[in-house]
């Protein structure tokens, strides 16, 4: 099988291709990629309709072109690690649908057809961060997603919404992973000549707060070591998740999928050094917080 | 002269239930004007129920929610927002409207004729969250309290509405259908700010209940007995004994205070009820 029916056959197991049939409105018309809610189908002629309510990124020039490759590369690392995730998914849309998104005035950007980045729409959750330490149903979580975040380096973990709380039977959250657009030192950086640079050189990502209560709490440095075996677990898996991109991504984007994984593997080499667990050894941690 | 009004508007939070059928519940309310310079928003707390709002499934994500409005409020500043936005615009809530995407949403900005924003804040809440007027929720407190006194003979009582002048139904607190009379328990808050409207309007019951032998079309009346439960102000009645003797004069009814004669009271029900005698189907039997 030659390499591009491989990557797609992969896809197809991994991450499944699903059609745009009916626009339901902006999902959160003040971010930066503007995501909307559409109604997808299984099959492209829509025999299924209505389908299921997704939350559409659709592609936008080359920094969106970078966007959604972060999308895909890495929501599928995390899945792989064991995080919770929105469900991903490729979005195809039609010739017919794009040119009716761009016939209204409702849509900032232009549409285009082809593939696009989607994630199942949940109704079950709230958008994070959480506000305090007591609102976590597993505090370890934000030292898990700090971890993995500073590999992928994502920029912006802490941003409103990047982040979704589903209760849990004690009245706590646990934490959703729901966008992975900015890894890469983000989508800019990430379509620049200076990737790799900036790759190299990136020090922790930012954390959603409470960081340094659950590091205190739960055992900081034995927390951050296990948390990097668990993304180091997932560094054979980097070519298999690439491998999910579609080829016009990568086109568009001009980002060359050998640097990607190379970045990646290097950080992944290199977490302990940029996490310093041994800088959270502190001898009766907890109150030394307050002081 | 006449008082400066100031502009304001208002929104409601609402829970949503089933986002696929557009179920939701109103779970609070924000209140503001840039006049005013003036913005707050009140959400349901944990000790109070709202029907439709499970406490262990979905009050978690509402307080999430007022907890986050409330800091952006303290900070004045909202994620994805300028500065230079106060949350005293309706620009501010018009972005908070873009921001509550999932469980909580909130509604488009309306206008509202607000005098005391303090006070407005709280109705608000009342009738659009609780679904209760003020005077709603004051009849709901006395009834809660007056039955309380009553201890084990509020079971005899019902609630809803007896024959008053022309055979027409009056709505009142608690009744009792005896063989010889009606009894009827009622209470009234006599220090609250609207006592004598309220006092007027409950002597304005008992009178319509009494005259159930007139008008056209009817031609038997019934005797009826009065208990009325008061609430007073808390050193006692203060300027509002007219009120009670009001009651007892034009009303023809037993008052008592609810929380200073919560013994005589019961006593009182309980003779009132004697004297109507058994419900009419126990003498069939």
């Amino acid at each position: 099988m030659d390499p591009v029916h491989k990557r797609k056959a992969l896809r197809g197991k991994l991450l499944n291709l699903i059609h745009a049939y009916r626009d339901d409105g902006p999902m959160a018309g003040v971010t930066r990629w503007k995501p909307r809610r559409v109604y997808c189908t299984n099959q492209p002629d829509h025999t299924d309709q209505p389908g299921q309510l997704f939350v559409v990124k659709f592609l936008q020039g080359q920094p969106g072109a970078a966007a959604l490759i972060s999308e895909v590369v890495a929501t599928s690392l995390l899945r792989f690690a064991g995080f919770q995730t929105l469900d991903p998914f490729v979005v195809g849309v039609s010739d017919g649908f794009a040119q009716s998104c761009n016939a209204s005035s409702d849509y900032p950007y232009r549409v285009v057809s082809g593939l696009h980045f989607g994630t199942m729409h949940r109704d079950d959750v709230e958008a994070g961060p959480p506000l305090v330490y007591d609102d976590l149903a597993k505090p370890s979580e934000v030292v898990e997603l700090w971890v993995a975040d500073t590999w992928l380096s994502n920029i912006d973990r802490q941003v409103d919404g990047n982040t979704l709380l589903k209760v849990t039977t004690s009245g706590k959250f646990r934490l959703i992973a729901a966008d992975q657009s900015d890894c890469f030192c983000g989508a800019v950086s990430f379509c620049s000549d200076q990737m790799e640079r900036r790759m190299c050189t990136a020090r922790t990502a930012p954390s959603i707060q409470c960081l340094a209560q659950v590091l205190f709490n739960h055992g900081g440095p034995g927390l951050i070591r296990t948390a990097i075996q668990r993304v180091r677990s997932c560094v054979p898996l980097i070519n298999n998740v690439i491998n999910l991109v579609p080829e016009e991504w990568w086109n568009i984007s001009r980002i060359d999928p050998e640097r990607v994984r190379r970045v990646l593997e290097n950080r992944a080499g290199h977490l302990e050094q940029i996490l310093h667990p041994d800088q959270w050894e502190v001898p009766h941690g907890g109150t030394a917080l307050f002081i | 002269m006449a008082e400066q009004r100031y502009s304001f508007n208002y929104a409601v939070f609402r829970y949503i239930k089933d986002a696929k059928r557009d179920l939701s519940v109103p779970v609070g309310v924000a209140l503001w004007s840039q006049d005013f310079s003036w913005a707050r928003v009140r959400f349901i707390q944990s000790n109070e129920r709202v029907p439709g709002v499970n406490k262990t499934t979905d009050l978690p994500y509402v307080q999430l929610v007022a907890r986050k409005v409330n800091s952006w409020l303290s900070q004045r500043q909202a994620p994805y927002l300028s500065r230079d936005v106060t949350p005293d615009r309706d620009q501010w809530w018009q972005h908070i409207r873009n921001i509550l995407v999932h469980k909580v949403k909130i509604s488009e900005a309306r206008s509202i004729d607000c005098i005391n924003p303090e006070k407005e804040l709280e109705s608000l809440f009342r009738d659009v969250v609780r679904g209760l007027s003020d005077q709603e929720e004051h009849r709901g407190r006395i009834d809660h309290i007056v039955l309380k006194c009553l201890g084990t003979l509020a079971s005899q009582f019902e609630m809803g509405e007896v024959h008053g002048f022309a055979g027409k139904p009056v709505k009142v607190m608690r009744h009792y259908l005896g063989t010889n009379a009606t009894v009827i328990v009622e209470g009234v808050n006599l220090s609250g700010e609207n006592a004598p409207d309220e006092t007027d309007a409950l002597v304005g019951r008992l009178e319509r209940v009494r005259a159930n032998g007139h008008g056209p079309l009817v031609d038997s009346e019934r005797p009826v007995l009065a208990v009325v439960g008061y609430l007073s102000s808390p050193g006692g009645l203060n300027g509002e004994a007219y009120l009670k003797e009001w009651i007892e004069e034009r009303g023809r009814a037993v008052a008592l205070d609810v929380e200073r004669e919560t013994e005589r009271l019961r006593t009182c029900a309980q003779l009132a009820l004697d004297q109507a005698g058994p419900p009419p189907a126990l003498m069939w039997r």
